[in-house]
């Protein structure tokens, strides 16, 4: 019975257009974006931003020049306030006055473009802060007489850039450089929102199997509800197991070559390959206690894909967690969908069987009382089952 | 009209017993069936009939036990004690269900279909294969077993719907309405289909709202009216009546009295229920040797629209 149960899943998942979107398309797509999108946060966002640049009244010529050169050593371009810019750096009379004393009033301005993202703002203000240091520093340097008379504006910037460096001080090992690419984020982020979309062709098929009568013609045969309840979940959790290899394929080797990124590395495969058993558990688990509630096509949708959406939304996959407000990120601890991501980096990072109990753990109690929730819906829903 | 059956018909054994049935709806202050008592014989097939709301779905669910009653009791087999098989058991390895609906899946082929539901029922893979040559054949599916049943006709989506019923080799079989919404040939093959299946001895109780089908069909009719059955045909000869007019002031006495029909001086028209075709025959055997003073004999057979529409001018239905 069971391989006739799976073969009708699948046929019937293969035959849903909208399931199989839902299933394989979206996340696949979610996972190039993402990455696309994380990719260029963190390497080329700053060098699309243009600050115009420019003098109140009358400027230190070699002061100005030397901004303009920090700022643009930091990949920002500095154009004229005429240009179109996403921000507009106005330096006032007293600058170069105040600028070696510990104290005093801004002397600069600083506008953004109400285009630009909070985050930009934020990283745009440390580079300019960085840009200041280093003018700063080129001041106190020049006073002090470190500079030959005969170095030009931009040896002088090269020679501030190379004092200012702090690279040499910090170790950057591989484990390191894996941590901070974006794959590590948004693959196994969305892989898991795919797979949590089960939710959709298991609350349709029992839909379809209450309307026009299946259920009620299978109640006639001599399987028990249980029996049929674990013979469906079993067949569906096949059905999840597929989607999981063919999306941790996609995600692992296809996205990051598609978006240019370093490819994943499995640093600890026993502890990713039981996982997508641990995560599938949970997911159809929860799947079941959805499509349990539902009695609708409308409310299939509205509740399986609505609450799929919120938990991947507060489990930090559209937003990081660590840049959420506190609150959010406390409740993100309890959502299963990011016990289930957790899980993944987890086995992608190398991390050990004891540092993944606890998300092992909560994943195998969570789908437990989902499943048992369930079923006791469902026994009570097909009782309630009659002749129409 | 009703098919008259023979004299020499066996009694046929009661294979489901209902007994003071009643069901109430949670929510509905009255019941659905009330006090209900039928009993289903083997071989046979029972139509039951009524108005919507008349309870003939809340029946078949309380007969499948897919509800539990609230009070009476539905027996399988009550002749036979010693079967030892439970209300469920009995249901799980006899009953099979015809829903209206095709209650199937579209998406799979006509053979996928059947493979499906076989496997719910046998586990053995040469009787799984034998019942689906079978059930392929019985209902002439062969042709279009690699078909997806979303894209069959109507007529072979009802065979498929029946097909996956005998694919369990039922004893007893429920059906509802399962020529709806095909043309004429398909049903006329539907019913002829049914016809076989009777006469291989399965039981089929039969609800529809065609009453010219349940009197092609069934042997048996209980027509419902709010949960109560208020009129059951048993067979086809309780509908027969002759009626007998004399002309005034010739009253045949002894042809009368020969019939069992009391006289009434002042009465010039009888009427006899005829019960079967043997006392159908004696009643011709005497008229035609007494028509002394008769004006007029008449003979009629009512049918299902008729035991339907009385029920209704008589204000139950």
């Amino acid at each position: 019975m069971l391989i006739q149960s799976v073969k009708k899943e699948a046929i019937i998942i293969a035959n849903d257009l909208h399931s199989l979107a839902v299933l394989i398309l979206l996340p696949i797509t979610f996972m190039v974006i993402m990455t696309l999108a994380m990719g260029e946060q963190q390497e080329n966002l700053v060098k699309k931003v243009n600050i115009a640049l420019e003098c109140e009244a009358q400027c230190h010529d070699e002061q100005f020049s030397a901004l303009t050169q920090y700022i643009e050593s930091s990949g920002v371009s500095v154009n004229q306030m005429d240009d179109k810019f996403d921000a507009s750096l106005v330096i006032q009379t007293g600058f170069s006055e105040n600028l070696l004393m510990r104290q005093g009033l801004g002397k600069i301005v600083l506008d953004f473009s109400p285009q630009l993202s909070p985050q930009t703002r934020n990283m745009v203000l440390a580079l300019i802060k960085e840009a200041l240091s280093k003018l700063k520093l080129h001041v106190y340097m020049q006073d002090i007489g470190d500079f030959d008379e005969e170095l030009s504006l931009t040896e002088k910037v090269d020679l501030v850039n190379n004092s200012a460096s702090v690279d040499y001080l910090l170790m950057q090992d591989e484990q390191q450089q894996l941590f901070s690419a974006p794959t590590l984020y948004s693959i196994p982020s969305w892989l898991i929102f795919g797979l949590y979309f089960i939710v959709l062709p298991i609350s349709t098929t029992l839909i379809k199997e209450k309307e026009n009568g299946t259920l009620l013609r299978i109640q006639t045969y001599p399987i028990s509800n249980h029996y049929y309840f674990f013979n469906k979940a079993l067949s569906y959790g096949v059905v999840s197991l597929f989607q999981w290899l063919l999306l941790s394929v996609v995600g692992l080797l296809c996205v990051p070559w598609l978006t240019d990124q370093a490819m994943l590395v499995i640093n600890n495969i026993s502890l990713y390959v039981i996982s997508g058993g641990f995560i599938i558990f949970a997911a159809i688990g929860f799947a079941f206690l959805l499509a349990s509630l539902v009695n609708t096509f409308e409310q299939a949708i509205v509740l399986g894909g609505g609450i799929n959406i919120l938990l991947a939304a507060l489990s930090g996959f559209m937003v990081p967690i660590d840049i959420m407000p506190q609150g959010l990120a406390k409740i993100a601890t309890f959502s299963p969908m990011y016990w289930s991501s957790e899980l993944l980096k987890q086995g992608l990072s190398g991390a050990t069987f004891t540092q993944a109990a606890t998300n092992l753990l909560l994943l195998t109690s969570f789908g437990s009382i989902c499943f048992i929730v369930a079923l006791s819906i469902f026994n009570y829903k097909t009782k309630r089952l009659s002749w129409t | 009209m009703l098919k008259p059956k023979s004299a020499e018909t066996p009694i046929a054994e009661i294979i489901i017993q209902a007994t003071n049935l009643s069901y109430k709806y949670r929510g509905n202050d009255h019941f659905s069936v009330h006090n209900l008592s039928l009993a289903i014989k083997a071989g046979q097939c029972t139509g039951i009939i009524g108005p919507n709301g008349a309870g003939k779905s809340t029946t078949i669910s309380l007969l499948c036990a897919l509800l539990t009653p609230s009070d009476g009791e539905v027996s399988y087999y009550p002749s036979d004690q010693n079967s030892g098989l439970s209300l469920q058991e009995n249901i799980e390895q006899k009953v099979a269900l015809i829903p209206q609906e095709y209650a199937f899946y579209p998406e799979l082929t006509v053979k996928q279909n059947l493979e499906y539901f076989i496997s719910l029922s046998e586990s053995n893979r040469e009787k799984r294969q034998a019942l689906l040559i079978q059930s392929l054949s019985q209902c002439q599916l062969n042709q279009v077993k690699k078909q997806k049943a979303e894209n069959l006709s109507g007529g072979y989506k009802r065979r498929l719907n029946i097909a996956i019923a005998l694919s369990k080799s039922p004893d007893i079989i429920f059906l509802d309405e399962p020529t709806v919404g095909i043309d004429p040939v398909s049903r006329q093959d539907i019913i002829s289909l049914l016809e076989q299946l009777k006469k291989q001895g399965k039981t089929l109780i039969y609800t529809s709202h065609m009453l010219n089908e349940v009197e092609q069909l069934c042997d048996e009719v209980i027509l419902l009216e709010q949960g109560k059955a208020i009129a059951v045909s048993q067979t086809s000869e309780d509908n027969m009546l002759l009626s007998i007019e004399f002309f005034d002031g010739q009253q045949n006495n002894t042809l009368l009295t020969t019939l069992g029909i009391t006289a009434n001086k002042e009465q010039t028209s009888f009427s006899l229920k005829i019960s079967d075709m043997a006392q159908l025959q004696q009643v011709f055997l005497h008229l035609s040797g007494n028509l002394q003073g008769v004006k007029n004999v008449h003979f009629s057979q009512n049918s299902i629209d008729q035991l339907y529409f009385n029920a209704y001018k008589a204000g139950t239905c």
